[in-house]
Order: structure tokens, then sequence, then C-alpha cells
């Protein structure tokens, strides 16, 4: 409880302090990855029983540190609770149904989305040109200097996932 | 209060009715009102939560993400509900997210957010609804919704219950016109009848029966006992008619008594006198008589005496004999005449009445009788004797008749006669008793009448007149004489005289 607490209070201040402009890109990022996951519904075939985990994959360096750990620590979407698991090979990620795919993988991204393709799976980025190569959804910066995201929402389809309309509404750019 | 009991029936039952009318219509439509004012505000609650939980679950995304501008154009949704003046997001923390402002019907909206919940302000609602994602508070989406619409229903619904009332009342008006006529009109018509009879006192008057219900009742009860009083009075007055005449018939029988009465009266009064004068004249006549009788009387009494004396024995027998029966005739004539004569003395000739001393009286019997008392070998015992009112010289008359009366009535015995008195009242009762012959009860009043003799001369002699002459003086001395006896065991005379005190107390 008192962990759970503790990740809503950083969730907040990451939040709070994000409209204020005052956080690092990441740790807005780190927010907004984790809560993608309110508004995709995943194919029943994405979770091997009702009661399983979420998990989150972040392939390649992790930009985030110790900030996602903490912000999910605690958090369920929809009565699931969430792992994070790193790696660097694509196979180890291939039963997560969030991978955050890392700046440092940009040269073989293609290669990448293409080993997650017909899978439950959302792919995440922050690079430009990943939803043009067929990942779903990709963090980007506005002119404002805010955060914002592109969705793919062809690809989106292809992985079996249905987004939310008012999540779309929000999105800069849609593939 | 008073002045209502006292407001005549037909404006009492309109009064009633359209209070009653009121006092249901009011409440009903006051609770109306509040039911109303009550449904409409939970209505509204209702409605703009629903309002409020959409437009929140559509915010997520924005408050998920930091979508400001786009958080702006979904709370332009809560527009279509045309009471909601202004919309405010706030993020998690309560601090203001977003706001729409319709057109300038409110200046700002809270900087923070309230409690959850629904709060009326005199004007306004404020309604704050938690925005909710996974179970996870978010957020909060306020609403601030003007009460114009509920204040336009009021009005209206006032309105509506004022035509309500008015309707209501006009109609209670015209019904109670109605009312009045089917239910006061008998009522009305027995005040009017009981009113005219109780000026005219005409009792044939008769209400109509215009109703089969209680009042048609009370009206045949009414009428019935009208028929009641008028027979009563009908027999009332009949009976007053009938008792008059006997009245009249009475003070008439009356009047014809009262003259009988006068005309007897005067007739008794005339006889009376007559009575008196003839009396006196008769006694007038009887001393007048007696006294010029005693004159030629004594002369042949004493010539007959002289007779005797000079030639008794010188001529023969039988002429001794006659002369024998002529003095003796002679002197009983005398004596006759004597009596006669003191009986006559009784009315004309008496002393005033005055105290007398009885005992006097009889010492003076007692000396007179003397010689006859001691023949007859008699005691003669007495009481102490009163002082009454009377004639002494009538009373020791009285007296001695009485006393001789028992010395010469008497049986085998000595005779034995006793004087008693006893006072009753203001008269002494004096009795004289004797052991003597008696007399049968048949000749109680006889006894006292003049000349009444029950025995023959030579068995007992006298005139006859003895007992006449006491009769006449007990009642010229207001007293009475009477007697008990029976044959053989004596006689008591009683007769009563006036004490000389209880005179003397009246003179």
């Amino acid at each position: 409880m008192a962990s759970a607490g503790r990740a809503l209070a950083v969730g907040c201040l990451l939040l709070c302090r994000a409209t204020a402009q005052d956080y690092s890109e990441y740790e807005v990022k780190a927010a907004f990855l984790s809560n993608f996951a309110e508004f995709v519904k995943w194919p029943s075939s994405a979770f091997a029983s009702d009661t399983a985990q979420v998990t989150i994959g972040v392939l390649g360096s992790d930009p985030f540190g110790k900030v996602l750990p903490d912000l999910l620590r605690g958090k369920t979407i929809g009565g699931r609770s969430i792992s994070l698991k790193r790696s660097r090979t694509a196979t180890d990620l291939q039963a997560c149904q969030i991978v955050f795919i890392s700046q440092s993988e940009s040269s073989r991204m293609g290669e990448i989305l293409a080993s997650f393709q017909g899978r439950p799976i959302i792919t995440v980025g922050d690079v430009s040109g990943f939803c043009s190569e067929g990942g779903v959804i990709n963090m980007v910066i506005t002119k404002g200097g805010k955060v914002g995201f592109e969705v793919n929402v062809g690809a989106a389809r292809r992985q079996g996932l249905q987004i939310k309309p008012n999540f779309l509404k929000l999105a800069r750019k849609l593939y | 209060v008073f002045y209502f009991r006292d407001l005549a029936i037909r404006r009492k039952l309109r009064y009633a009715f359209l209070g009653s009318t009121l006092v249901t219509l009011l409440p009903a439509c006051l609770g109306f009102l509040i039911y109303e004012i009550s449904r409409y505000r939970t209505g509204m609650v209702d409605n703009l939560t629903v309002l409020a939980d959409a437009v929140g679950k559509n915010s997520t995304a924005v408050l998920s993400f930091d979508g400001k501008e786009e958080a702006g154009e979904i709370l332009q949704a809560l527009g279509f509900e045309p009471a909601v003046v202004g919309g405010s997001l706030y993020d998690e923390q309560g601090a203001l997210f977003a706001t729409y402002l319709r057109g300038g019907q409110v200046e700002d909206v809270p900087r923070r957010a309230g409690a959850d919940g629904a709060r009326f302000f005199s004007d306004h609602l404020m309604l704050y609804r938690p925005i909710m994602l996974d179970e996870r508070r978010i957020g909060t989406i306020g609403i601030h919704a003007s009460l114009n619409g509920l204040r336009d229903r009021v009005r209206s619904y006032l309105g509506i219950s004022a035509c309500v009332l008015v309707g209501a009342l006009l109609l209670g008006y015209v019904f109670t016109e109605g009312l009045q006529r089917a239910l006061l009109a008998p009522i009305l018509s027995l005040a009017d009848a009981a009113r005219k009879i109780t000026e005219s006192k005409d009792y044939s008057v008769r209400v109509p029966v215009l109703t089969r219900n209680e009042l048609g009742q009370l009206t045949e009860s009414f009428n019935q006992m009208l028929a009641d009083i008028q027979a009563r009075d009908v027999e009332l007055k009949q009976t007053n008619a009938e008792l008059s005449v006997q009245v009249n018939a009475r003070t008439e029988a009356e009047e014809k008594l009262k003259r009988f009465n006068e005309q007897l009266e005067a007739r008794v009064q005339q006889r009376t006198s007559e009575l008196q004068r003839s009396n006196q004249e008769l006694e007038q006549f009887a001393y007048v008589a007696s006294h010029d009788l005693q004159e030629p009387l004594r002369m042949i009494s004493s010539f007959m005496q002289l007779m005797e004396r000079r030639y008794k024995g010188k001529l023969d027998d039988d002429a001794d004999q006659y002369i024998g029966y002529a003095v003796d005739g002679a002197r009983r004539l005398q004596l006759l005449i004597q009596d006669l004569l003191a009986f006559s003395r009784v009315g004309s000739h008496g002393s005033p009445l005055e105290p007398t001393n009885c005992e006097e009286v009889l010492t003076r019997v007692l000396g007179n009788l003397h010689v006859a008392a001691t023949e007859s070998g008699a005691t003669i015992t007495s009481d102490p004797m009163p002082i009454v009112m009377g004639d002494a010289s009538q009373l020791v008359q009285l007296f001695q008749n009485l006393l001789a009366n028992g010395l010469k009535f008497r049986g085998k015995e000595a005779p034995k006669i006793h004087v008693g008195a006893r006072q009753d009242g203001n008269e002494w009762i004096f009795t004289v008793s004797d052991n003597g012959i008696g007399i049968d009860k048949q000749f109680f009043d006889k006894i006292f009448t003049i000349f009444q003799r029950l025995h023959g001369r030579e068995e007992y002699p006298g005139t006859g007149i003895g007992l006449a002459v006491c009769k006449k003086i007990v009642e010229r001395h207001r007293g009475r004489i009477w007697l008990e006896s029976e044959p053989g065991k004596g006689t008591q005379f009683h007769f009563t005289l006036s004490s000389a005190s209880a005179i003397s107390k009246t003179p």
C-alpha cells in the first residue's frame, strides 16, 4: 500500500511537473508509456489467463532508469498487475503486451518491428519515422516543447489492437 | 370564531364549503409544488450527473496525456444541456485543468475542485463528480448549472395552482348556490314558518315537505308538533269556554245562595224577634197572671182555711172532706203560681251577673234544705266550691232545685248526694250526683220542659217546673245543662258556669 501511494505520488508529481514543463523529457514519456495501456484493448489471445500480468518490455538501452519502475509499482490495468522486462533481443519480448523500443535500436528498427508483426503488442518508440516503419505509437516533441504522440491505426489493427477514440483524438498525427 | 357562530346558515354553509375547498387544495398544491421542486432537483442532479460522468469519461485521455486544448473541446459537450452555464476539469490534485463558460453567464469557475456531489445555491447548482480511470481517480469534473429552469417551473406551477384555486372557488361558489337551494330551502322555509307562527300565534300554518331526508322528517315533526299544539289550543279554548260558563253558573248560584241566605237570615231574625217578643209577652203575661192570680187565690185560701177552722166537725163528714180538698187545691194552686212566678222571674227579674262565691251559695241551700235532709237521713258532701260569674239568688235556686230533686226521688236507701266542681278552660263544670231512682234515657230531654212530670202526684209531689227553671237559669248564665242516669242507679246532673277570672279578664 505504501509503495502504491508513493508510485501514485510520483506519477502525480510527474504529471504536474510535466504540465508545468519542469520535468525531464523521459519522466513525461514514462508517464505516457504507463498510461497507454489504459486506452488500448488487447484481444483475449494476448493473455495466458484472466489473471495474467501486463508485461511492459524495454528493448535496447533503458532511457527511463528508476522512473518507470517507480511509476508502475502498484499500478494495475483492467485488474491486472504490471511487470517490467528489459532485454536486448526482440525474441525475449515476444510475450509482452507493450514493448518500448529504445533509440539505441533505431538502426535495426524495421527488422525488430517485423518480428512483432501480427502479435497483440503495442509497440512504442520515440524516433521519427517509427510509425511509418510499422510501429503503433510514437512519442514526439511538439513545437511548443511538449510531449505528444502519433498513432499508426493500421498497424494497431494489424497487431489485433483496438484503440479508444478519445485517445486517438489526442494524437498529433495518424497514419 | 364568535362572528362565524352567529352567521346566517346560508353564509356559513358557503364559507364552510369554500373554506374546506381551500383547506384541501392549498396543502395539495403546496405538496405538489414541493414534490415538483424536489423532483425537478433530483432530475436535474441525475441528468447533470449522467452528463458529468459522460464528459468525465471522455476526459480521461486528455487528463492522462496533458491535452488541455482538447479538454476545452470536450467540455463544450456540457453546452448541450441548457441549464449548464459553466464547467471545469480538475486534475488528480484538484487543480483547475480546463474550463468551459457559456457566453458570459458566469465570470469564472472555482480554481479548486469542491467535494463530490451536488450542492444547491440560491440561483445555481454546483455538481462535482470524480473522473475514474481503471478504478483510479485521475481528476474531477465540475458543473455550474443555472436554476432558472426551476424558477420558471415553480412560477408556472404557482400560476397553475392559482388558476386551479380560483377555478375551484368559483366552482364551489356556484355549487353552494345550488346546494343552498337544495339544502337550505327547507330549513329557511321552516325558520320562516317558525317566525310567522311566533308572531301571529297562528298554529294552522303548515310547512311544505320538500325533501325525503332528515330535513323532511324535521319538517314533518314540526308540522306534527304544530298540529298537536293546534289541537291542544282548540281544546284549551274549549275548556276555557266551558270553564267560564261553569264559573258564571257557579257565580250565579252563589249569588242566588247568598240572596237566599240573606232572606233566610232576615226571616230568622224576624222570627227570632217575633219569638222574643212573644216570649217576653208570654213571660209578662205569666208574671202578671200569676201575680194577679195570687190575690183572689189568697182570698179563697184564707176563707177556706177560716171555714175549716170554724166549721170542722160541725158539718157532716162529706163537708169536712170537701173543705179538705178545697184547702189542698188552693195550697197546690198557690204553690203552682209561686213556681210559675219564679220561672217567669228568671228571665225578666234577674240581677246582673257578678263574681259569686259558690261556697256561700251552697251554705244557703243546705240551710234551706236542712229540715228535708234531716228527715230523709241524707248525707250531702261537696268539693271546694269556686267563684263564678252569676246571679247569687238564681244560683241558690239552681242548686236548691237539683239537691231537692235528689232528696225527693230517693230509692230505698238513705239519699247520698255529692256536689262536685272541676275547671275546664274558662268554665266550671258542676255535678250533682245522687243514688236515687234514676231516669230512663228517653226522658233526658223531656224532663227540662215546663210542667213535665214523669211520676204521679201521689208518688212524688211537685209542679213539674223545677228542672225547667234550672235550665232557664243555666241558659241565662250562658251555660249548658245535661244529665247522665240509669234507672235504679242514681242520676248525675251536670251544668257549666263561667269562671269569674275569665269574665273579669274580658269586661
